[in-house]
């Protein structure tokens, strides 16, 4: 699971409490794609997904306002929402605290009968 | 997360969706991934379409036949049948599985969404309708969704009536299956648009598999 796809998710599961296994990929940089991704993202979700990974590095905990200009910055985004992915580990509800599996890099979001 | 099933008759339509559809699905994975499936052409060219930097999400994607079309936006897979979204997986894809009546999605994210050979496997109306709102929550105003659902309008067939049962074309795969799945044949012309949805009307219909 990308961290990208981490961003979409709805406020009830946003939490990663644990992920016992991550992996980093080499993914080509586009800066027009990373541009138009940067305002569809929660920035602190995104920050604090990282940062619970210890892929933070020296990402900004704000947005800069001129990010569309500073390929460094658009590099760094790129990296943390394309390229480190979960590949086994939980993501956590903080509402009920139900946890959803990460196996393989699937994120498993079914709930069981008696939850529907 | 707000879901809950209608009365009874939903029940008994969870039931036969969980029978008929899902393991279905789920024991015909493995030779699914055999099948070398060609994506639509105007499935194709609707993703292409798409501006870059787009979001995108095929609901009920399968092995993610439709992830790898447009390399300029990013696209999200969802299936409810973990086997299927294992091997789209192993594609190399972005997948997760979900409920389509329940999608882990925040509103109006997704420039655009698919839905391909999905919506006639809700056996009841109410669930369509369902599948085709939540979808839409998800999608930023002005995007669009393409659905392509069985037609009970088809050129060289003719099927008796539109709730039916549809056996595997047995000679696209090297078992020999007798699995049959459950489909929900949809009036294209008439019924598509008779759903009514706040968001938008109907821009086209559905044409046949």
């Amino acid at each position: 699971m990308k961290l990208l796809t981490h961003n979409m998710l709805t406020s009830h599961v946003k939490g990663v409490t644990k992920a016992t296994e991550v992996k980093v990929t080499d993914v080509d940089f586009n800066s027009e794609f990373v541009s138009r991704m940067i305002p569809k993202i929660e920035w602190s979700v995104l920050v604090e997904a990282a940062d619970t990974l210890g892929h933070l590095n020296d990402l900004p905990r704000d947005l800069p306002p001129d990010y569309e200009s500073s390929e460094d910055f658009l590099r760094k985004v790129h990296h943390v929402l394309l390229e480190v992915e979960v590949l086994e580990g939980n993501l956590k509800c903080p509402e009920s605290g139900r946890e959803f599996p990460i196996t393989k890099g699937v994120p498993n979001m079914l709930l069981n009968e008696d939850e529907v | 997360m707000d879901c809950f099933p209608l009365c009874r008759m939903e029940n008994e339509a969870i039931h036969l969706e969980k029978k008929h559809v899902h393991s279905v699905y789920e024991k015909t994975a493995p030779y699914l991934s055999d099948l070398r499936c060609k994506a639509w052409p105007r499935v194709r060219q609707f993703l292409l379409d798409q501006e870059p930097g787009s979001l995108i999400a095929d609901i009920g994607c399968g092995t993610g036949k439709y992830l790898d079309v447009n390399g300029q936006i990013y696209n999200l897979g969802c299936d409810y049948c973990s086997p299927l979204a294992e091997v789209a997986r192993k594609n190399g894809h972005e997948v997760l599985v979900c409920d389509n009546l329940c999608l882990p999605f925040r509103d109006q994210i997704f420039n655009a969404v698919i839905s391909i050979g999905v919506i006639h496997h809700f056996s009841m109306k109410e669930r369509r309708i369902r599948a085709i709102r939540e979808m839409a929550r998800t999608m930023v105003p002005g995007g669009l969704i393409m659905i392509y659902v069985w037609a009970l309008e088809q050129k060289h067939r003719r099927f008796e009536k539109q709730d039916v049962f549809v056996p595997w074309n047995k000679d696209s795969i090297k078992r020999n299956y007798s699995n049959s799945i459950k489909y929900l044949m949809l009036k294209a012309e008439t019924q598509m648009n008779k759903y009514s949805f706040p968001i938008g009307k109907v821009l086209n219909c559905i044409v046949h598999w």
